[in-house]
């Protein structure tokens, strides 16, 4: 081999000419995996809004464990206190196991029962959310089973479904749900539903609050703050909150975000996975200090 | 927190490296269009799997992994359309940009090519030439002494037609 030519083959080589077009359309490639991540996000949600269609079809295929519930000290605990509204509690939980392969899922699925005051059954709140669970339950099952159909059993998949009683106190008593999903990538998908004890009814964010406050915003700017203030902090954290792509960036709470009150009585609000953050920060949370909200909030749920 | 280092180590990548891209999809399509289409496919498909990525260190090797199978990808879907162009640009003059010596990578297959191009105008160690191609390195190094070989003979006519 003559090394002039190598040397001109070189020099041809770089004197390929780089079009003024690449540097976009190396941007253009970068943004559409990044748009993928977040509609991968947005499919989440959509399960959420979908459920209901599903229910039943799936509740037929439900292979069914009753337990004996462990919840009665709870229910004796609350006994001894003055207890001004409703009782709720987990009574059973049923189980979904499913097992092909490399495919697996384990969903618990919870009974609650909501008492009145007179320890009779509330009825309307107690189906109303159990119903909830279910549909929300059902829908999760349905997909892992479309899954699994589509692929023949033959794919990898993890589906884990837990819950978690986050508040039982005087006031309120809050279920949460953690999905998670572990296929090529994974995901992760929370979901709280709460019973005001006061009222004996399920409740969102708004049930929080006085009727008429404007809550949304000091919530939504605090958050900002406590994303801007992190960021600072450690450079490995990221928000999606002055990304060029403005469609993405977090801009305010709604009235269906996911929320709970921790053991310190503190309000937290909780993200979904890829839903203000690139999927590697995972679901997310954030602690609004009592400052913030004490003269929007009704009594007996913060501290 | 690793899958963060990760594509953000991806995308310096990119950025730092995306001429380079662009010239090795060239050097398999030969014309603008479809190496600009490679790349942002190559981009796209690197963003999108960063989190698979062994190690850090293997980055760039990957990036190039990237490229090359999407070339390679892309002129077997698009085989036939490949053919015809490559008949016309042997059909007349080239008027813009002299090939005559770059053109001798046609007597090469896409592996060799590969080989040829990173190793002597990219610079890259034998040793990551054969991460990429995913190769040992004995191989790489036969396949390149073969690629030499065939080289000097395309060379050698070419000198014998304009020497």
């Amino acid at each position: 081999m003559d090394d002039k030519k190598l040397k001109k083959m070189k020099m041809e080589y770089e004197a390929i000419e780089i079009p003024e077009e690449l540097r976009q359309r190396v941007e253009a490639g970068i943004c559409k995996a990044k748009e993928e991540e977040k509609r991968m996000k947005e499919k989440s949600k959509v399960i959420v809004f979908c459920k209901r269609a599903a229910a039943g079809v799936a509740a037929a295929l439900l292979a069914i464990t009753v337990m004996a519930n462990s919840g009665a000290s709870i229910a004796h605990a609350m006994e001894k206190i003055p207890v001004i509204g409703a009782i709720a509690e987990v009574v059973t939980f049923r189980e979904y196991e499913s097992s092909t392969n490399d495919m697996e899922a384990n969903v618990k699925i919870p009974e609650v029962s909501v008492e009145n005051q007179d320890g009779t059954v509330n009825q309307e709140s107690t189906e109303q959310i159990n119903k909830s669970i279910q549909d929300y339950t059902d829908e999760i099952i349905a997909q892992y089973e479309a899954d699994v159909e589509a692929v023949d059993g033959e794919g990898k998949m993890d589906l884990q479904v837990d819950y978690t009683v986050m508040s039982d106190n005087e006031r309120l008593f809050s279920i949460r749900f953690d999905e998670s999903v572990v296929m090529a990538g994974s995901n992760h998908t929370v979901m709280i539903y709460h019973i005001d004890k006061q009222t004996g009814e399920m409740m969102k964010l708004p049930g929080l609050f006085r009727e008429n406050v404007n809550y949304i915003d000091p919530i939504s700017e605090n958050i900002k703050e406590q994303m801007r203030e992190q960021m600072e902090a450690d450079e490995m954290v990221t928000y999606w909150l002055e990304d060029e792509i403005d469609e993405w960036n977090f801009k305010s709470i709604t009235e269906d975000t996911n929320f709970y009150i921790n053991k310190d009585g503190k309000l937290v609000i909780v993200f979904d996975k890829y839903e203000v953050a690139p999927g590697y920060m995972g679901s997310v949370e954030f602690v609004i200090p009592t400052e913030v909200i004490q003269d929007l909030v009704q009594d007996g749920f913060v501290k | 927190m690793q899958a963060k280092t990760l594509q953000k180590k991806v995308e310096d990548q990119i950025l730092d490296s995306y001429e380079a891209m662009y010239r090795l999809a060239f050097t398999y399509v030969k014309n603008e269009e479809d190496a600009l289409d490679i790349v942002q496919e190559s981009v796209y498909k690197a963003i999108k799997n960063s989190a698979h990525v062994r190690d850090e260190a293997y980055v760039k090797t990957w990036l190039w992994r990237i490229v090359m199978n999407t070339a390679v990808d892309f002129i077997r879907k698009n085989k036939k359309e490949v053919a015809v162009e490559e008949f016309f640009e042997t059909g007349q003059e080239d008027t813009y940009q002299d090939f005559d010596t770059l053109d001798a990578l046609n007597k090469l297959d896409e592996k060799e090519k590969a080989i040829v191009v990173l190793r002597f105008f990219e610079d890259q160690k034998l040793n990551d030439i054969a991460e990429i191609l995913n190769e040992n390195i004995n191989t790489v190094k036969t396949i390149l002494y073969r690629s030499l070989k065939k080289l000097k003979v395309e060379l050698s006519e070419g000198e014998l037609f304009y020497g």
